[in-house]
């Protein structure tokens, strides 16, 4: 059994919960440092149901606060999947109610542009079909006051760049194109700086 | 159409009004200027209810030609409450030309539109004579090159320093160009309504702006399409203007009579 899955019954048998690739973030599959028995990678045999199954997680020591900071990852990796799933759903069910005229055959855009930029963490959404310039238009209400608007064109490929634009306010901060992946990951480095200069 | 009320009169042009109006010097008396532009429908027809609730106006609320887009000018005769003067749309062609500084004939406005609608309202020192930023992506460094080259001359034939208005490099496909296309408000009175203005857009490889009938490319709609979600967080629906034009402002100057109604009005 490898790895991965190895940390997976550990997580079942504790009931930390994971993703849904059930697979530990690289930095929690730690490796052995020295004897106390907690490792990933080398000893994982110790983490099997079998053996850790019904019993309390204790902290002890430092190498017990390297397992501890592990199994946090872990669960905060599982919120993030939630989230994502909750955000997804959030973005799905405005273009259901905005769709009106939207050619079906053209559904996996959406999804596409749903499955990306639920990464993202906001406040408010809107999606809707805009039939004059054939686009999705999406509305994100951002932390910080920050608008994010973008529309993606049906004409071309799926994952050909959007445009949009990011506001504070009614001042317009950026306007471009970015291919949907860039763009999410433009607009989280945007809110981890918009966050830490409100720190 | 409706002929219950008629055409309104107050917005036509006068003989008696400056041909065009210097919307910098409007804007140094008025910081305030406002523009209105007519929207077909109910507001509750483009507003819509954010997933959590909030309220949106999306870019689908420019339905028309963004290359020349009308608007009216606020603050004069011409009153931009929605029941008021901007649901009157001329119908005749002859009426929509440009004003030749001579009153109309009635039979340009004897038929006209009179829809329900509702403004969109801007004020104009956000959308005057700025550069429009805008990272644009670049299919191949043939096709940026020759684009370099293009923004090269229009800016030499304008004075204007090409690269402030082309920044950067072709680096990939995937990778941003800085363009500067310019936006201005230009007061443009049509036969039947002097307080009529458009916001107009130029390209970073043009001389002059673009006009309505011209062609446009796919690269031209992107453009249009940032420029609508710019527009969208700068506008307010049905707002009213807080300030009021002078006769002086767009009348042509002077008469005693002039002189006597703008005291009388300062007063009133």
């Amino acid at each position: 059994m490898s790895s991965p899955n190895k940390f997976y019954n550990y997580a079942m048998a504790t009931g930390i919960a994971l993703g849904s690739s059930g697979v530990a973030p690289a930095d929690a599959q730690m490796k052995q440092s020295s004897g106390t028995g907690y490792s990933w990678g080398f000893k994982t045999e110790q983490f099997d149901k079998s053996t850790r199954s019904g019993q309390p997680i204790t902290f002890l020591g430092s190498e017990n606060l390297r397992y501890r900071v592990a199994a946090t990852q872990a669960l905060s990796m599982s919120s993030e999947e939630k989230m994502r799933q909750y955000r997804y759903k959030s973005i799905e069910r405005s273009f259901m109610k905005n769709s009106d005229g939207f050619p079906g055959t053209r559904m996996s855009y959406m999804e596409y542009m749903a499955n990306v930029m639920c990464g993202i963490s906001f406040l408010d959404n809107i999606s809707a079909f805009n039939k004059i310039d054939e686009t999705i238009d999406t509305v994100f209400k951002l932390n910080g006051g920050l608008t994010l608007t973008m529309s993606q064109f049906l004409e071309d490929e799926i994952d050909a760049p959007v445009v949009f634009s990011i506001h504070r306010g009614e001042e317009l901060l950026v306007s471009a194109e970015m291919n949907l992946d860039e763009l999410a990951k433009t607009v989280k480095d945007v809110l981890i700086s918009e966050s830490a200069a409100n720190v | 159409m409706s002929n219950k009320k008629g055409y309104p009169k107050q917005i036509l042009p006068h003989s008696s009004y400056r041909r065009k109006l210097g919307l910098e010097r409007l804007l140094t008396e008025y910081p305030d200027l406002m523009a209105v532009r007519k929207v077909d429908g109910k507001p509750e027809s483009y507003e819509r209810k954010g997933d959590k609730g909030g309220t949106f106006i999306l870019p689908e609320v420019f339905t028309g030609n963004m290359a020349n887009l009308s608007m009216n000018l606020a603050g004069g005769l011409f009153d931009v409450r929605p029941n008021k003067h901007l649901r009157y749309l001329p119908v005749n062609d002859e009426a929509k030309k440009d004003w030749d500084g001579m009153e109309p004939s009635e039979e340009l406005y004897a038929e006209y539109s009179d829809n329900e609608c509702f403004g969109l309202c801007f004020l104009i020192r956000t959308i005057h004579r700025r550069p429009f930023p805008y990272f644009r992506c670049f299919d191949s460094q043939k096709a940026f090159d020759e684009y370099a080259k293009k923004v090269e001359v229009a800016a030499q034939a304008t004075n204007r320093d090409k690269d402030s208005i082309l920044v950067g490099k072709f680096i990939s496909k995937l990778d941003t160009v800085e363009i500067k296309p310019y936006i201005k408000v230009h007061h443009a009175p049509t036969k039947v309504n002097y307080w009529h203005i458009t916001l107009d857009t130029r390209r970073p490889t043009d001389t002059s702006f673009i006009k309505a009938q011209e062609k446009q490319t796919s690269q031209d709609k992107r453009m249009f399409v940032a420029l609508k979600q710019d527009l969208v967080q700068r506008c307010k629906v049905n707002a009213r203007p807080n300030y009021r034009l002078k006769r002086l402002d767009y009348k042509k100057p002077y008469t005693k009579k002039d002189c006597l109604a703008d005291y009388t009005m300062k007063f009133s």
